[in-house]
């Protein structure tokens, strides 16, 4: 059999695996017509299928409660490092506006929900855990002169969560070790090997996650994918999308790029700026009610915003 | 290659291809959903802040009737009928599973077990190993909760979409 017919067949029967309920009419005709052909055997016909499933598994990853569960001890290595802000009213406003954008997202429900929380630091810097746990903090709420450019903050983070960049941050070993084990059934005792092995890859997986939310950051390429995501968001639930531009903005004015918190983990916001120009365009119709979302911003976070 | 032998070829890898690669594809054939979230709103319309008819738990089984942008029209094992977002529900049945003490000879290939891998045992042993992490912290973050309504009236208020 020639190397690209046999590449063909093989892609094929990868492909078919893509389907976890693939309906077993189909597995029965593929493996007879490869096998009648004589181009392979009915053996390898039915490894090509095997492979496939095996890569159908390994793409379906982490279910949304093992998400979950990792961006709570995310949450909690964060929540070590920065305290919350003691106010009730300020943190149910925040969570509010973030609500709302994740309800518009295209994940719009998680294993508990999205929660979002303002972190009494003076620092500049937003953050996001798999499984919908968002934090912003107070240094970055007086940065803000609107609901809308906290809006577009939030949008952002939701849009981290969106697309998944929480768990692609976890090392391709500590994932694929994980899965591995998280396929056999693991007695959780302190004894059982099997069990000691799957918490250290636990935590190893926040450990990489911590660490590319506080010291290295996403990538420049999912930066920009986010803000896009997040100038979209801001128009489907009818906020502004030009306040992203006002955000980026302040944040320019504010560090120069060279601040700590979102100014070292995220790309210059100039660039960032160039990036989304044609998507941030002010939208009248978002903009009439602007100033009656700022008002509230005001009220519900007083003395904590540049408002 | 012959011609013949390439055109056989792109016919097998497109029956394989377009045989069913989506999820939403593979749950229309089940006709069998199941919620994989904590709780989902059962939705009287396919939206998300539309007026709820009733509470869906995780692993619940549901009768899909409908997927459509990005919506599934489900029936309940009472007989209700409503939308959850397909972002709520798997096309494997969910199995319950309180401890992950033991083996149960559940784990087959076609069902998902809930609690199983990552959960509340392993975040204890992180807990415990990592005594400055606080748990206690992230609990009160997920207990700050806003009601459905006050949301809306929130939307409305501010001159914002309902839609979603």
């Amino acid at each position: 059999m020639d190397k690209t017919f046999r590449l063909v067949l093989i892609i094929a029967a990868l492909f078919s695996g893509a389907c976890s309920q693939l309906d077993p009419k189909f597995r029965s005709i593929g493996s007879s017509v490869l096998g009648a052909t004589g181009y392979v055997t009915d053996s390898q016909a039915n490894s090509f299928f095997t492979a496939g499933e095996k890569l159908g598994k390994a793409a379906e990853g982490l279910t949304d409660e093992q998400e979950y569960y990792l961006g709570r001890s995310v949450s909690a290595v964060i929540l070590a490092q920065y305290r919350p802000l003691r106010n009730n009213a300020a943190q149910l406003y925040v969570n509010k506006v973030g609500k709302v954008l994740a309800g518009f997202s295209d994940k719009p429900e998680t294993f508990s929900g999205y929660h979002f929380l303002i972190l009494d630091t003076d620092e500049v810097n937003a953050l996001s855990a798999p499984g919908g746990f968002i934090f912003i903090s107070k240094g970055f709420l007086r940065l803000l002169p609107s609901e809308d450019a906290l809006a577009a903050v939030l949008a952002h983070e939701v849009a981290h969560v969106v697309q998944g960049h929480g768990v692609k941050a976890i090392r391709s070993s500590n994932l694929t070790g994980a899965l591995l084990l998280i396929g056999k059934e693991v007695a959780a005792s302190q004894v059982d090997p099997s069990f000691q092995e799957l918490t250290s890859l636990f935590g190893d997986s926040v450990n990489d996650i911590t660490e590319t939310l506080i010291t290295k950051g996403y990538s420049r390429g999912q930066e920009y994918d986010s803000d896009e995501y997040a100038a979209q968001l801001l128009v489907r639930a009818g906020y502004n999308p030009a306040a992203l531009g006002t955000v980026l903005r302040v944040l320019e004015q504010h560090d120069g790029g060279d601040a700590g918190g979102w100014a070292s983990t995220h790309p210059d916001p100039d660039d960032r700026l160039d990036e989304v120009e044609d998507l941030i365009a002010s939208n009248p119709e978002a903009a009439r009610m602007e100033s009656a979302r700022t008002q509230r911003f005001q009220r519900s976070l007083p003395g904590l915003t540049a408002g | 290659m012959s011609l013949t032998r390439l055109l056989f070829a792109v016919f097998i890898s497109s029956a394989f291809i377009f045989s069913g690669a989506s999820v939403t594809e593979c749950a229309a054939q089940s006709e069998s959903v199941s919620i994989k979230l904590r709780s989902a709103r059962l939705r009287r319309s396919p939206q998300h802040w539309a007026p709820g008819s009733a509470t869906l738990k995780l692993g619940d089984s549901l009768t899909l009737l409908e997927m459509k942008d990005g919506w599934a029209k489900v029936r309940t094992s009472s007989g209700a009928a409503g939308y959850v977002h397909e972002t709520a529900i798997s096309d494997k049945p969910i199995v319950l599973k309180a401890s992950n003490r033991g083996s149960s000879g559940t784990s087959s290939d076609d069902v998902v077990l809930a609690g199983k891998g990552f959960n509340k045992e392993v975040e204890r042993e992180f807990a415990a190993q990592n005594p400055n992490a606080s748990f206690a912290d992230v609990n009160r973050m997920e207990a700050i909760s806003v009601r459905e309504s006050d949301l809306v009236a929130f939307m409305k208020a501010g001159g914002l979409k309902t839609n979603g």
